[in-house]
Formats: C-alpha cells, structure tokens, sequence
C-alpha cells in the first residue's frame, strides 16, 4: 500500500460549527475502524497538534512527544474497530493518548500519577516556579508569555487548560477522557485557571490584560 | 442571585453551565462587583490559553505515520497469514497421527507370526514320558507332519505315528 497524503484536505477547509466536526471526526472514525486507510490518515491530519499538544500537556516539553504522538495514533489505529461511538472521537482518542503518556512516563521511571489526585497539589508547587525576569518578557508576544506560562504550570493544570479551553471538552467529556470524576474535573479546572490567572497577572502587561 | 462560588464561577468561565443558570449570573455579574472582578481574572486565563494554538508537528508527520501503520499492516498481514495457514498444518499433523494409530492397531490385530497364539497339544493315552518340543514351526520339528505350537508326545502316540 503506497500512501501519497490525505485525500479529501478540501472538507478541513470548510467552515464547521462543533457539533459537525465532531459528527465528521466519529463518521471518519467509523470509515477508519471498517478499514478505510485514507479516512484515517484524514483523522490523523485533524488531530496531530492536538494529540501533540496534549502529550505536551501531559510530559511537559519533551523530544520524545511527536514519537509519543505517533504512537498513540498507531495504538488509535489498532483500536478503532473496538469505537463504538457512543461518545465523541476526540475524547476517545484523548483517553487513549493518556494510557499512552501513562506507559511512557512509566517506562522511563517517572511518576505516573502526575494525572492522578494525589499529585496534583504536590506537583502544582513544584511547577509554581517564579515568572521569567520582566526585561525578557517584554520582548515576546504576548501569545508566546502565555504559552510559556501554561508550560510552568503542573500536568494536571496544563491537561485541563487545554482540554476546556482549546478543545472546549464539557465537564463530561473531560471525565471521560482522564477517568476521573466530574467533580474533579470541576475542581482541576477551577484550580488552573486560578493558577493561570494569577501567573499571567505577574507577567502580562497591564494593556494586555483586557 | 446571591455570589457566585468558585466552582460557579469556573461553570461560567467554562460554558458548563446550564442556560437558565447562565443568564441570571450574567446579570448578577452587571451587579457585583468582586464577581465581576473574580470572573475577569478567570475568563482572562480561559481566553489566553484558548488564544494560544497548539504546537505544530511537522509537515509530513501524517504521511510517516501512515507509512509506519502501511508497514506494520504488511507484517501483520505476513503473521496472519500464517496463522491462518496453521489450521491446516494442524489438521494435516493430527490426520497423520490418526494413520499411524490406525496402522498400529491393524498390525496388532492381524498378528505377527511370533506373537500368535500357540495351541498345547497333549496325545496321553496312557502312561508316557511326556517330550517337551519347543520347536514352534514344523520345519524345526525333528519329524515331519508337525504342526504350529507347543506340542506335547508320549511315547505311544510317537509310536502309534499318528503323523505328528
């Protein structure tokens, strides 16, 4: 089999609201799980950053992460006959993604419960390290003081950030995706944006706070 | 509407919260202040971390994970196929088996010459010094007209020459 890139880019181009391109990504799921090759390398096109930036989330900037990232696509692959698209694809995918980075950062001797309770306080002030020296921040975008200041925050802060604000997963969709409950969810979202918030009040310009 | 909580709080920021619920801390919101003030700081953080776009991976990352899974598919292909093929060896090995039982069992059935049972002949008609001939064929009999097995002559039944 000779795969020469995604067919059908044109469909990515065209503006979908949030309920449609989750109806597309489980209808490619579906394609992909009966054995359709291309539907998946359609899937993997849509969600590698994703994935990507979810590993990162997990890991924390790491050489390893597009490996990690292609791992979790081949572990996808293999399970998406068991798909039964009761819920939506991405939160599937990210649940897979996350046994993933679980093996990975058991493999390499690291703590695997960075995505567990117990660690969340302990591993939130580990990752509470001071702000970047002002002068230097006054030379980056203020996209790049943000993205830096997700990056120190802990695992657990950075997975939910990103999970509610970037993918904008509801409540249960989170639960799903982490296996945890939703209370949890609730709480862990509550407490990286507090964290977040307070980070980026330190190192935001004031005009650049609105 | 009385203050909103925290976790209220993170329910509006969020877009978790149910639409009836929404509407009254918005306009609770326009009222108060310090929720006012508490929802900036925490929509703030949403709004920025939702601004900034994931880290991208290479161009051509689809295209070698694809042929990674091609690859793999092909491998696995091979093993399956020989998997498949298995059964068949399988039954061919058992089949094989069963013809040697069954062989075995014919052979044991019709009986090798050595293993045949042998018939005991005793001729006493009266009283003789019984001859033990362990000759088991009649070529290896010392007189001719003998038959198979282990026989037993008197002396008046070699005498009689009743053609043993």
């Amino acid at each position: 089999m000779v795969y020469t890139g995604p067919l059908s880019m044109k469909t990515r181009t065209l503006p979908m609201d949030k309920s449609q391109a989750k109806s597309r990504e489980n209808d490619l799921a579906k394609l992909a799980g009966a054995g359709d090759f291309h539907a998946f390398s359609e899937l993997a096109e849509i969600f590698k950053d994703r994935l990507h930036q979810f590993i990162l989330c997990i890991i924390g900037p790491d050489r390893e992460a597009e490996d990690l990232t292609q791992e979790a696509f081949i572990r996808i692959y293999k399970a998406l006959p068991s798909f039964r698209g009761d819920c939506a694809f991405s939160t599937w995918a990210y649940a897979v993604t996350r046994n993933v980075c679980r093996g990975a950062l058991r493999k390499r001797g690291r703590e695997a419960d960075i995505l567990e309770d117990a660690g969340e306080e302990r591993l939130a002030r580990a990752a509470d390290r001071a702000p970047l020296p002002g002068e230097l921040l006054g030379r980056m975008e203020t996209a790049a003081i943000v993205r830096t200041e997700i990056e120190a925050l802990s695992p657990i802060h950075r997975t939910v950030i990103f999970l509610s604000c970037w993918e904008k997963l509801s409540y249960e969709e989170m639960a799903r995706a982490l296996d945890i409950p939703m209370g949890t969810v609730r709480s862990r979202l509550h407490n990286a944006l507090a964290a977040l918030s307070a980070r980026l009040r330190k190192a935001l310009p004031e005009e650049n706070r609105s | 509407m009385k203050c909103l909580n925290d976790l209220e709080m993170t329910d509006l920021v969020s877009g978790n919260m149910p639409g009836p619920e929404t509407a009254a801390a918005e306009e609770h919101l326009r009222d108060c202040a310090a929720c006012r003030a508490g929802y900036s700081a925490l929509s703030l953080a949403a709004r920025s971390a939702a601004a900034a776009s994931p880290a991208p991976l290479p161009e051509d990352f689809t295209v070698r994970l694809m042929a990674r899974i091609a690859e793999e598919e092909a491998v696995h292909a091979t093993s399956g196929a020989a998997m498949s093929s298995r059964p068949f060896v399988w039954k061919l090995s058992f089949a094989v088996c069963a013809l040697m039982v069954l062989v075995a069992a014919l052979l044991r059935l019709g009986g090798a010459p050595d293993s045949a049972s042998f018939e005991n002949i005793y001729l006493t008609d009266g009283p003789a010094t019984q001859i033990r001939l362990t000759a088991r064929t009649c070529s290896e009999l010392p007189w001719q007209g003998a038959g198979p097995g282990e026989i037993y002559l008197s002396d008046s039944c070699r005498m009689a020459g009743c053609g043993l």
